[in-house]
C-alpha cells in the first residue's frame, strides 16, 4: 500500500447517481488484486473530513477505475471531478478475493452482487477468466429496480452469463437476488446440467449489503458451497488503526479494512 | 537553524508532536507511510488488564469537520501488550508513552507496575476520560474518572506510588469546570496533563430513526472540537503549573502552534492519521516554516504567549 496523488484519466456517469472513475497509478504500486481498495480523500477540506473506500471495479496497467454511488456529500464531490484533476489516494488496501492459483481456479464462479455491489465483482470476473478461459463465471445482480442493475451489459461483454433479479421486478425476476442464486444451486444439484459442471468445484463470490451476504451466506451453508463475501463496514481510516469497522468472526474480532473485506462466509457470525 | 525540542516533566522530546492514542496503533501499523522516529512519542492504544472486544459495529460515524468513535477501548489486554507489543515498540525511535485504563485501583496498579518494568516505556498516561466505557469505580453518578474529582485523586496517588515514570493524566472536556480535575491531578503527583479527549456526542440517523453508532453515543474529534479544546487548555493554563499537553482536532502546523502560543508545551496528533498517516510530517514543516518566518529560535518561547485582549 502507498499512499499517491492519482490523476483521474477517465469519468463517464453510467446511470442516475453511479459513476465510474480512472485514475494512473504510480510505477511502483504492488500488484492489485481484485476485493482490495483503496481510500480516497475528495477534497483537501474538512467537510467531508475522512477517506471513503471504493473496490476496484477494473484493474489495468497503471490504471485503477472505480464504480461508485452518490451516496453522500464525499461522493457527490467526487462526482464533480473531471479528467485531469487529482485525488488523494491510499491503497491497494484489505485481502481481496482468493480465487486460487494454477490449476485450482474456480471452474463455476457464481458471483452475486446488490446494486453496486457489481463494483469489485467485475475485476473479479475478469480475473477468474483471465485465468482459465475455461472457467465459468454467472453473475447475479439484485436491485430495487431496473435503474439499480449496473454494469449487466460490461458482464455479458466479457462472457458472463447474467441473471437479474428486481424487487418490482422492472428488469430480470421479481423478486431476491439470493433466491435466484439458490434456484441456480437447487438446479444444478438436481441435474449435473448441460454444462456438465461439477458442484465440488462451484464457488460462490457475493458483495452488497449485508442482510444480502448473511442470505447468501446461508444458502452456501445449505449447498456446501465454499463462498467469499466483501464485507461493508462504516470505516475511519482503512488502514487497521482505528478499529471502527470491526466485525464478529468465529476466530473474534476482526476488522474489515484490514483482515478483510472478504471473509469466508462461514467465518462471519451473522 | 531552530528548536523545536521540549519538555514533559522529566521526558525530552526532539519536537512537539505526540502520536494520540488509538490513533497510531502500536507504533508499528503505518510503518509504510510514515516513520515514527519522526514523531516526539507515541502514545500506545489504551491498554486494560483482560482484553476487551469493544462496543457493537457501527462505530464510526463521520460528523461536520468531525467524527463520532464508540470503539471503546478495543484492546488485548496486558499479557498480549507485554509479551507481543513490548518487542516491537522497543525497536522504536521515538518515545513511547504507554496508555491505560482500569476498572479499579488495582486495575490501575498492576497496570502501572507491570508496563514501568517493561523497559523500553517512558512515560504513562492514564486513560481517565474515555466516553465510551462507564466509570465503574463507585457509585458516584459520575460517567467518567475524570469527570469525579476524588476518583481522579484516587488513581493518581495510586499509580505515582508505583511508577517513576512521567505520569500524564488525561482529561475529559465534558466537566463543568476542567481546572478543578486539572489541579487535582496535579497535586496527587501527575507530571503533566493532556487535554483533551473527546466530547460526548450523538449523530442521528434519520432514515432509521435510530442513533448512528452501535453504542448509541461516541466520542466526538477533528477540526469540530478544536475551539473546545483550545479553550480548556487556555483555562488550564491559567490554573496549573505542570505542562499540558494539547489535543483536539490538530491538522496543520498553524493548529499546533495555536496550542502551544495558548499554554502547551507539547501537542498530540490523533484524526489527523486517519485522513493521512503522515500527517505528522506535514504538521512539524509548518511549524519550521512558521518559526523560520517568524525568527524564532526556540518553540518554547511560544508557550503560554497568548496576549490578553485587555493588554494593550
Amino acid at each position: 500500500m502507498e499512499q499517491f496523488i492519482a490523476k483521474i484519466v477517465r469519468h463517464k456517469k453510467i446511470a442516475p447517481q453511479y459513476h465510474v472513475m480512472a485514475f494512473k497509478l504510480p510505477a511502483s504500486l504492488k500488484k492489485i488484486r481484485p476485493g482490495q481498495f483503496f481510500e480516497i480523500k475528495v477534497n483537501d477540506l474538512a467537510v467531508p473530513l475522512l477517506r471513503r473506500p471504493f473496490g476496484a471495479h477494473k484493474i489495468e496497467k497503471n490504471l485503477a477505475t472505480i464504480l461508485f454511488k452518490i451516496v453522500g456529500p464525499a461522493t457527490a464531490a467526487l462526482a464533480r471531478k473531471n479528467p485531469g484533476d487529482t485525488v488523494d489516494v491510499i491503497g491497494p488496501l484489505g485481502n481481496g478475493f482468493d480465487i486460487g492459483h494454477g490449476t485450482r481456479t474456480p471452474q463455476n464462479a457464481l458471483l452475486v452482487a446488490g446494486g453496486h455491489g457489481v463494483a469489485p465483482l467485475f475485476a473479479l470476473a475478469e480475473a477468474i477468466l483471465r485465468m482459465n478461459r475455461k472457467n465459468k463465471v454467472t453473475v447475479f445482480i439484485g436491485g430495487r429496480n431496473k435503474e439499480h442493475i449496473i454494469s449487466a451489459g460490461e458482464f455479458k461483454k466479457i462472457k458472463c452469463r447474467v441473471a437479474i433479479a428486481t424487487d418490482d421486478g422492472s428488469c430480470g425476476t421479481k423478486g431476491l437476488v439470493t433466491d435466484v442464486l439458490a434456484g441456480a444451486l437447487s438446479r444444478q444439484l438436481r441435474t449435473a446440467d448441460s454444462d456438465a459442471i461439477e458442484t465440488r468445484s462451484t464457488t460462490i463470490y457475493a458483495c452488497g449489503p449485508r442482510p444480502m451476504l448473511r442470505s447468501v451466506a446461508m444458502t452456501a451453508k445449505k449447498y456446501d458451497t465454499p463462498c467469499q463475501v466483501s464485507m461493508e463496514e462504516t470505516m475511519g481510516c482503512g488502514t487497521g488503526i482505528c478499529m471502527g469497522c470491526s466485525i464478529d468472526t468465529a476466530s473474534g474480532k476482526k476488522l474489515v479494512c484490514k483482515d478483510g473485506p472478504v471473509f469466508d462466509s462461514r467465518e462471519v457470525i451473522w | 537553524m531552530v528548536s523545536v525540542i521540549t519538555k514533559i516533566g522529566r521526558l525530552a522530546l526532539k519536537n512537539p508532536l505526540i502520536a494520540a492514542s488509538g490513533t497510531f496503533g502500536y507504533g508499528q501499523e503505518l510503518r509504510d507511510f510514515f516513520d515514527v522516529s519522526e514523531l516526539g512519542a507515541i502514545v500506545t492504544k489504551t491498554i486494560t488488564v483482560n482484553a476487551r472486544t469493544g462496543n457493537p459495529a457501527p462505530r464510526i460515524a463521520e460528523t461536520p469537520a468531525g467524527m463520532l468513535n464508540s470503539i471503546g477501548l478495543e484492546n488485548k489486554g496486558l499479557k498480549d501488550f507485554l509479551s507481543n507489543k513490548i518487542k516491537s515498540l522497543e525497536t522504536l525511535d521515538t518515545k513511547i508513552i504507554v496508555s491505560i485504563a482500569g476498572a479499579n485501583i488495582e486495575e490501575f496498579e498492576i497496570l502501572a507496575e507491570k508496563i514501568s518494568s517493561a523497559g523500553c516505556v517512558s512515560g504513562i498516561e492514564l486513560n481517565l476520560s474515555c466516553p465510551n466505557v462507564i466509570h465503574t469505580m463507585q457509585h458516584s453518578g459520575y460517567r467518567l474518572i475524570a469527570q469525579d474529582k476524588k476518583a481522579v485523586e484516587k488513581v493518581v496517588k495510586a499509580v505515582r506510588k508505583r511508577t517513576k515514570l512521567t505520569l500524564i493524566a488525561k482529561l475529559t472536556p465534558n466537566v463543568t469546570d476542567i481546572t478543578e480535575i486539572g489541579k487535582t491531578a496535579e497535586s496527587a503527583g501527575a507530571d503533566a496533563v493532556s487535554a483533551v479527549n473527546t466530547l460526548l456526542g450523538l449523530s442521528v440517523d434519520l432514515k432509521r430513526r435510530r442513533p448512528t453508532l452501535g453504542n448509541t453515543v461516541g466520542g466526538l474529534s477533528g477540526p469540530a472540537i478544536k475551539p473546545v479544546a483550545l479553550r480548556c487548555v487556555w483555562e488550564l493554563a491559567a490554573k496549573v503549573k505542570i505542562p499540558i499537553i494539547g489535543i483536539g482536532g490538530i491538522m496543520t502546523g498553524e493548529d499546533a502552534l495555536e496550542f502551544i502560543i495558548t499554554g502547551c508545551r507539547a501537542v498530540q496528533i490523533g484524526t489527523a492519521h486517519f485522513i493521512d498517516p503522515a500527517a505528522s510530517r506535514k504538521i512539524l514543516a509548518g511549524i519550521k516554516t512558521y518559526l523560520q518566518k517568524n525568527k524564532i529560535h526556540d518553540i518554547m518561547s511560544l508557550s503560554g504567549t497568548l496576549n490578553n485582549n485587555k493588554d494593550k
